[in-house]
């Protein structure tokens, strides 16, 4: 009999402060587990990164002055979004099972950089119908993922493995090698610019939008059900009518274009394209869902959970940089926490052979 | 034979949850004997051989092998100590040669581990030699070989292990009569050299064949033992005790019913299965199974019950033959074109098969049937609750709420669960595959009542059952399968546990 | 449609006589063309790679060129080869290149400070060690699957050769001169019969020893290799340690190479080793493959770099036809996987 996975237990104290930043999920049949009392709550992921988020805050601001300031912490936030629509992609793969990952999402976001890059200032193209092609690149990309894993039954590590490289030089290749500069600021003002009531556009309405929209979803729709059932037994979901190679096709196709969106977020914003502008990105990536408490082996996860835990990470990364730590250690943290977050869970919950 | 037995077992008691797997069972074997362990399914066969091979441990009761004290804590002791088991599906290194499969973990070495190759070649093929096993096995891929082969591997495994006990868990349900004979002869050198065979089976026609003396269980208890291969009094003794009643011939006899009674062959039957074959596995099956009715498939190990109904979803291929479903006919895709159909399976192996272990008892209950409370899409929270608690009321099942992990029921519970996620979506057909395995006596009762009140609502119902007290206590109609052909069908009254057995283990009506 | 497993046991009461492997099999079945290929494909890229390439460029075959591209080679392979055994048992290591990187740091300023060579050298063997022991303690003593542990500790190495490097490249001369294509027996560098040497050492460990073979074992069934009572979590540390041991010598190599320790040294290196074992026809499932594959794969990989430069083509193309071999070799024997599949289902 196995043990409920830690992460997936819902937090049963009726009231948490309301932010706009997590999607309530509190009704039956939405995939939610319970533990009874104080130890249910210490057992749920996310109240865990809640507290964390709190202290790290607060350490932040103690550390450096400048932490507090409003444009740290939009930036921040603009930061984020480009590596939380990555992250809420990757969690939805891992959710699907069967060793679902996908190593390849930087180098979508390379490759579907240059392209938007190519279409908008070397094809005069508007920016909106760019970046409707790339968003159908992007999900051509992940198809590729999609059709190879479930059609042959080959490793996802090894076919992510392989689109990864295929992907970063197909982008080095169509770019030359070099950044595509010369949009269009006013074009881009828009996407990349603006922001209403001071959050930057590409948080409101982008990187909060598809989180709140991922998590109804996950919850509320038949196919995100499917998503949960196929990762907690793929076998018995088909017996209960999933179609379990759609399931996971759709899985790689939403996170390629995620990370499409992710593309055309950077480059409105940096007002460049650059080929290997997602390099790296995997990790962080992995990372966050897994420390946000999606198990690797699938079937449990939450987005809620990616959420906090992309916010914790921003923080951490943002009191980095202002103490004047660069951006690799940042690297380094988010590898130690991601140690760390699998250590606390080898220990309460169901053991999973090693890979 | 010594008088003193190799191997003794005092007392043996095993529990998994509620259930009572095993009380107070006794058991010896002698070496050089070899002792069939029979009994219906559930009786506690598996469980006494589990905790003899160290993959359990005993609640109570003691074990002695060679006189000394016995208790091994895991399988490998057990092997060390000198059990060896060789189960049902043949598990070895598939990728390493019959040599490495013999000696892995054993190997003769030179220094620092080296191997010597040499030296090993010659025991094992002195080995194969004596085992009268064809020696150009040793080079041969272990996963290329065909099954039969493969188990003999393992049993000369266990032999090079000086093993004094051996445990074989239904070794010919996996073999053809030659390759059944081949093993026979294989235990009976292993017997005559002193080893001590333990044997579960099922088979009768081969009882005289394979072993000295038989051992039966019924309920997790003893039932008798005998020298005397007698056919019909190895049933008596099988038969479990249960709301059934005891025919003139001791056996077992189906209960007047009122669904039987009230049954209506008139009605057109749902599914009409005809000369079906899938090759290799079951040939020419034809039987119909109607609304209202249960019809019982009952059959051996190896029978293929379970890949008749995998054919009928979907999920095994059909080489000859047609079905009909409602009166029109249907080629199956897979489970989940049948399911939408209306063809709805209970799988054997809930664990494996059918719970989501990480999901609520909510949702795994409202799986299936999602799209009846959805609409474009979205699923209704309030009509998606309303199906849960209905099932949950109708089917009585225990969970603190529906939103309880699935893994916190008991293992009766998590079966209605899935029972009712099947019913959820309003099926035609239901075939349910031995569907109280391992669920405690009264939760089976429950559950039996269940399948009653469902085919009185309609539903045409295929039961697929090894349990004797549950295909008499619930079929309208009876199939027996046996090595893959339906060798017989009895309706009301004609249904008799001595005949069903006859007819399964292949001897004349 | 996923496959409900059919437990063979319960399929075949009157089967046909099982097709023994097709060794001496009439006719061409589909199965056995497959099984060709897997057999057979490593050694065709290999011909067809060679011989493109010569004609496409007149220097390819000349044996300046060839002995460059081995001695060049030499840290790829290394770490292929330890690689190969962590994948052998089914696992992987995504921390191989920053390893490289980290302690080809610690190598070069030990030689900065005067550190006499043998000393450094075994600096070097010793930090990778740890190395390895740290992965293998994460994965075998913690039971982290070893993707999420290697990503964890590969971005410490990463952090830990950026922290150490502080902006300050480090050159440095290498360390013995048989480390770099310098010291030779005639034409052939040392180097190269060093690292051939490893190879042989590994093979013969893996096909002639109790260790090997359990390695083996574990990878094809890890419960059996269990009850044979292998300690699978000693054999899967030493494999790790292994692997450390030549990711530490390979960091000697690289340096001898590149001559300078940066920013983010070694990085290159981790997927292509994992490309070379795949490539090379090992089984990322684990259970079968060799070392000899992989030098195979590691072969074919550095040959179509330098192969690209010498074409003329824009060195951006490699990643482009590494990704797509790796896929196709990948996809080849998972085709093999499901026919062979379906052949067992028929019996």
């Amino acid at each position: 009999m196995s043990d409920v996975q830690t992460g997936a237990g819902a937090a049963s104290a009726p009231t948490r402060p309301d932010t706009r930043r997590r999607a309530p999920e509190r009704m039956p049949g939405s995939g939610l587990t319970r533990s009874g009392g104080l130890a249910g709550l210490a057992k749920d992921r996310r109240v865990v990164l809640l507290a964390l988020i709190v202290v790290a805050f607060i350490a932040m601001s103690l550390i450096s002055p400048y932490f507090l300031n409003t444009a740290n912490l939009l930036t921040l936030l603009q930061y984020s979004a480009v590596i939380g629509v990555l992250a809420l992609g990757q969690t939805l793969v891992i959710l699907g099972g069967g060793g679902g990952i996908d190593l390849s999402i930087g180098s979508t976001l390379s490759l579907c950089s240059v392209t938007f890059g190519l279409l908008s200032v070397g094809g005069g193209m508007s920016p909106w119908l760019a970046a409707l092609i790339t968003l159908a690149v992007g999900a051509v990309l992940g198809l590729i993922n999609g059709l190879f894993i479930t059609l042959l039954r080959l490793p996802p590590l090894i076919v992510t493995l392989g689109t990864l490289y295929l992907y970063a030089s197909a982008a080095m290749v169509l770019s030359n090698g070099v950044d595509i500069n010369g949009f269009d600021r006013d074009g881009f003002s828009t996407i990349g610019q603006t922001s209403v009531a001071g959050i930057p556009f590409q948080v409101l309405l982008v990187l909060l939008p598809l989180f709140i929209v991922g998590a109804f979803v996950m919850h509320r729709t038949v196919f995100g059900r499917q998503v949960y059932a196929t990762g907690s037994n793929a076998d018995a979901a088909a017996l209960a009518g999933v179609n379990v190679r759609r399931v996971r096709i759709s899985l790689y196709m939403i996170a390629s274009t995620l990370a499409a969106v992710g593309a055309i977020v950077t480059a409105s914003w940096l007002l460049n394209a650059r080929p290997a502008a997602g390099s790296g990105f995997e990790l962080q990536a992995i990372t966050i869902a897994v420390l946000g408490g999606t198990a690797i082996t699938g079937g449990v996860g939450k987005l809620s959970g990616t959420f906090l835990a992309l916010i914790l990470v921003a923080i951490l990364n943002s009191g980095m940089q202002l103490a004047g730590i660069g951006s690799t250690y940042q690297i380094g943290l988010l590898g130690l926490v991601l140690i760390v977050s699998m250590l606390v869970r080898s220990r309460g919950a169901v053991r999973e052979t090693a890979l | 034979m010594q008088s003193t037995p190799l191997l003794t077992a005092r007392g043996l008691t095993k529990r998994f949850g509620a259930t009572k797997a095993l009380t107070g069972v006794d058991f010896d074997i002698h070496a050089g004997e070899r002792v069939a362990i029979m009994g219906e399914n559930g009786a506690g066969k598996s469980t006494l051989m589990k905790l003899i091979a160290g993959v359990y441990t005993p609640d109570a009761g003691s074990l002695t092998l060679g006189g000394d004290a016995y208790a091994p804590a895991t399988p490998t002791d057990a092997i060390r100590a000198g059990v060896s088991t060789v189960y049902q599906e043949p598990s070895g290194f598939s990728h390493l040669t019959v040599l490495e499969n013999l000696f892995m973990g054993r190997q003769t070495t030179r220094a620092l581990g080296w191997l010597d190759k040499k030296s090993m070649g010659r025991e094992a093929g002195e080995l194969l030699a004596r085992l009268q096993l064809p020696t150009r096995l040793l080079k041969r891929r272990m996963g290329d070989l065909s099954l039969a082969d493969q188990q003999q591997v393992l049993i000369a495994r266990a032999v090079a292990n000086e093993a004094r006990v051996l445990i074989l868990d239904e070794p010919t349900s996996i073999l053809t009569d030659t390759e059944s004979e081949r093993l026979f002869q294989l235990v009976d050198q292993l017997s005559a050299a002193g080893t001590a065979v333990c044997y579960i089976t099922h088979r009768f026609d081969e009882l005289e064949r394979v072993a000295d003396r038989f051992v039966v269980l019924r309920d997790g208890q003893n039932s008798g033992e005998t020298d005397d291969p007698d056919r019909e009094g190895l049933l008596r003794m099988m038969g479990s005790v249960s709301s059934v009643e005891v025919g003139a011939d001791g056996g077992l006899v189906a209960t007047p019913d009122d669904v039987a009674d009230a049954a209506a062959p008139t009605s057109a039957p749902v599914l009409v299965v005809d000369a079906l074959s899938s090759e290799g596995i079951f040939r020419d099956i034809s039987f119909a199974v109607r609304p209202g009715q249960i019809t019982g498939l009952y059959g051996l190990v190896g029978a293929g019950r379970s890949e008749l109904a995998l054919a009928i979803c979907g999920e095994l291929p059909i080489d000859a033959g047609s079905i009909a479903f409602q009166g029109k006919p249907y080629r199956p895709h897979s489970s989940r074109t049948a399911l939408e159909q209306g063809i709805a399976y209970l799988p054997e192996d809930r664990k494996t098969q059918g719970i989501f272990p990480h999901l609520s008892v909510g949702d795994n209950l409202s799986a299936a049937a999602l799209r009846g409370v959805s609409r474009a899409g979205f699923v209704s929270t309030a009509g998606e609750r309303d199906l849960v608690a209905t099932w949950m009321d109708r089917l009585s099942i225990k969970a603190e709420t529906p939103a309880s992990p699935i893994t916190s029921l008991s293992g009766g519970n998590q079966q209605k669960v899935l029972l009712a996620r099947l019913m959820a979506t309003n099926p035609q057909l239901l075939i349910l595959d031995e569907p109280t395995r391992g669920i405690d006596v009264g939760t089976k009762r429950e559950i039996h009542r269940r399948i009653r009140e469902l085919a009185a609502t309609g539903i045409a119902v295929l039961l697929i059952s090894s349990e004797m007290a549950e295909l008499l206590e619930l079929s309208d109609t009876v199939h027996v399968l046996h090595e893959g052909r339906l060798t017989w069908s009895a309706v009301g009254s004609e249904i008799t546990e001595t005949a069903i057995l006859r007819a399964a283990t292949g001897a004349a009506a | 449609m996923t496959t409900l497993t059919d437990s063979p046991g319960r399929g075949a009461p009157t089967p046909p006589p099982a097709p023994t492997t097709p060794a001496g099999g009439a006719g061409l079945s589909l199965y056995r063309v497959v099984h060709l290929v897997q057999v057979w494909l490593l050694p065709a890229l290999l011909v067809v790679e060679f011989v493109a390439f010569s004609l496409l460029s007149p220097f390819f075959l000349t044996p300046q060129n060839l002995t460059n591209v081995a001695v060049n080679a030499a840290d790829l392979a290394l770490i292929a080869a330890g690689l190969t055994l962590v994948i052998l048992m089914g696992g992987i290591d995504v921390s191989t290149g920053f390893a490289v990187g980290m302690l080809s740091w610690v190598v070069a300023s030990l030689m900065a400070a005067g550190q006499p060579p043998i000393v450094v050298f075994l600096a070097a063997l010793a930090g990778g060690a740890v190395v390895g022991l740290l992965n293998g303690m994460l994965t075998a003593r913690l039971a982290i699957p070893s993707i999420v542990a290697t990503l964890g500790t590969s971005a410490l190495f990463q952090t830990g050769l950026f922290a150490l490097w502080n902006s300050r490249d480090i050159f440095s001369t290498p360390v013995f001169p048989f480390l770099s294509g310098g010291a030779r027996l005639g034409e052939l560098p040392i180097l190269v019969l060093i690292v051939l040497a490893v190879y042989l050492v590994l093979h013969l460990v893996l096909t002639q020893t109790t260790f090997g073979r359990s390695i083996y074992a574990i990878g094809s069934n890890v419960e059996a290799a269990k009850l044979s009572g292998i300690n699978v979590r000693r054999v899967r540390v030493i494999g790790s340690v292994i692997l450390g041991l030549l990711i530490g010598v390979a960091a000697c190599t690289y340096l001898a190479r590149v001559g300078v320790v940066q920013a983010s040294s070694g990085g290159e290196l981790t997927m292509l080793a994992i490309a070379s074992v795949v490539v090379g026809g090992t089984s990322i499932l684990g259970g079968e493959g060799s070392v000899l594959r992989t030098l195979g794969g590691v072969v074919f990989i550095v040959v179509l770099d330098n192969g690209i430069v010498l074409a003329g083509v824009p060195s951006l193309w490699n990643g482009l036809i590494v990704g797509f071999v790796i896929l196709v070799a990948v996809s080849i024997n998972g085709l093999a996987v499901i026919i062979n599949a379906r052949k067992k289902r028929s019996l």
